[in-house]
């Protein structure tokens, strides 16, 4: 049986909790144990490998903010591994039965009710989410670095400040007015 | 995003404090406390985190595209346990059988029937993989299916499917004793069940015999899609024979 044949290393608590500590080791685990299995899905099911790969990207995102929102709890016998694979397999069927959708059923589409499944905070969250990423990629190059060293690799201000070359005091300020950069941005946007 | 409101330096690093469980279990339990009686306190640990979790997956989507281009070529040969004697001798005498056959029957067959039957070797099979409860009557199956009774082993498989669907090993002998009966549509259906399950272990030789059963019913293009897929090593060669 498939499950028993892959034999994990670490047990699932800790590699939630690695996964939470963007733990590179365990998110490159993550991903290359997976990714062919959906490839394999999508590519039996009239897609490409690049569909593929964006299906299994999003999906891979959508579980990781899971697990950092803590709205992931791990059920007795349940895999990370079988909810990232369900994750895709469904935004997988999702985006063909919209490309059915599109060609098919345009006339009567605002007839259709199951259109909007999505819980409404969460998309409201997610739109939110986007317009960071969005704005983030507009912030000169020290505020990104010093933002992901402090909110991805979970760096200390005194790593960060080591590595800039500034002192700890600048390294927070800074760090603050980058946040305030990205607020004025997504304010207005607003 | 609407109306972010001014959070101040120090607010703002206690929020993040909290959030990353870095405050003391007195901080920790006053600032719940006041959260609960501040909903715009509850509005700006909200904001943080939003944008938290946006620099976070900002830096993530660049990893991923690194992981991608690290991926290993294709993975998952499965690993066999143990073949004894016994087994390999029954299985040999199978693969015999069928080449015999094939031999017999590749006159006056297609040419996606010929390179099937001069491929195709059936898979030996395993000693034992199951522990559960189904193992037994899994066992019996396999039992039946190394001695070249694939008719009857196909009997005992097909209750069992019904109870585990998703069962991966089952669906790929079921697939492959489908094959050897010479009924390459029932083995599509359960190769590419195979296939689409999560965790196989089966993935390069389901590819691998799922090219063959199309083969067979002349699906050449469809075919060559799923030998791109396996590892098995008369991949090129068969290839280049379709060529």
């Amino acid at each position: 049986m498939g499950q028993d044949s892959v034999v994990p290393h670490i047990t699932a608590q800790e590699q939630l909790q690695a996964l939470r500590a963007n733990d590179e080791t365990a998110l490159q685990q993550l991903y290359h144990a997976n990714y062919f299995k959906v490839e394999n899905f999508v590519v039996n099911n009239s897609g490409t490998p690049d569909q593929a790969k964006d299906v299994f990207q999003d999906a891979f995102i959508a579980v990781w903010r899971n697990v950092q929102l803590g709205k992931f709890q791990l059920q007795e016998n349940a895999s990370l591994e079988a909810y990232l694979f369900q994750v895709a397999r469904n935004k997988w069927m999702d985006q063909l039965r919209s490309a059915h959708h599109t060609k098919v059923v345009r006339i009567d589409s605002d007839l259709m009710p199951e259109a909007k499944t999505t819980d409404p905070a969460d998309s409201f969250l997610e739109e939110n989410i986007s317009a960071v990423k969005k704005y983030f990629g507009r912030l000169g190059e020290n505020c990104r670095k010093i933002l992901t060293l402090f909110y991805y690799d979970d760096a200390s201000m005194k790593e960060i400040a080591d590595q800039m070359n500034w002192t700890e005091a600048t390294a927070k300020n800074n760090k603050y007015r980058c946040i305030q950069q990205l607020k004025e941005m997504l304010n207005k946007k607003a | 995003m609407n109306n972010l409101d001014p959070i101040p330096q120090e607010e703002w690093e206690l929020i993040e404090q909290y959030l990353s469980g870095n405050l003391s279990a007195g901080q920790h339990y006053a600032f719940e406390a006041r959260m609960n009686s501040d909903p715009s306190l509850q509005a700006k640990v909200q904001q943080v985190q939003t944008i938290a979790v946006g620099i976070k997956e900002s830096a993530l989507e660049q990893k991923l595209q690194q992981f991608h281009q690290q991926l290993p070529k294709r993975i998952n040969t499965p690993v066999r346990k143990n073949h004894s004697r016994v087994y390999w001798l029954s299985a040999a005498a199978a693969v015999a059988l069928l080449i015999v056959a094939g031999l017999f029957i590749s006159r006056s067959k297609s040419d996606g029937e010929k390179l099937f039957a001069h491929y195709f070797e059936a898979d030996p099979g395993l000693a034992t993989t199951m522990g559960s409860s189904t193992g037994y009557e899994f066992n019996l199956g396999m039992i039946q299916y190394r001695s070249g009774k694939f008719k009857e082993a196909v009997a005992v498989w097909t209750p069992l499917l019904k109870e585990r669907p998703l069962n991966d090993t089952l669906n790929y002998f079921t697939g492959l004793a489908f094959l050897s009966l010479e009924q390459a549509d029932s083995a599509v259906h359960f190769l590419k069940q195979t296939l689409s399950l999560s965790n196989t272990s089966f993935q390069s030789d389901a590819n691998w015999f799922l090219a063959l059963s199309l083969l067979k019913q002349d699906k050449t293009a469809e075919a060559i899609s799923f030998l791109q897929q396996t590892k098995h090593p008369r991949k090129e060669e068969i290839l280049a024979a379709i060529k």
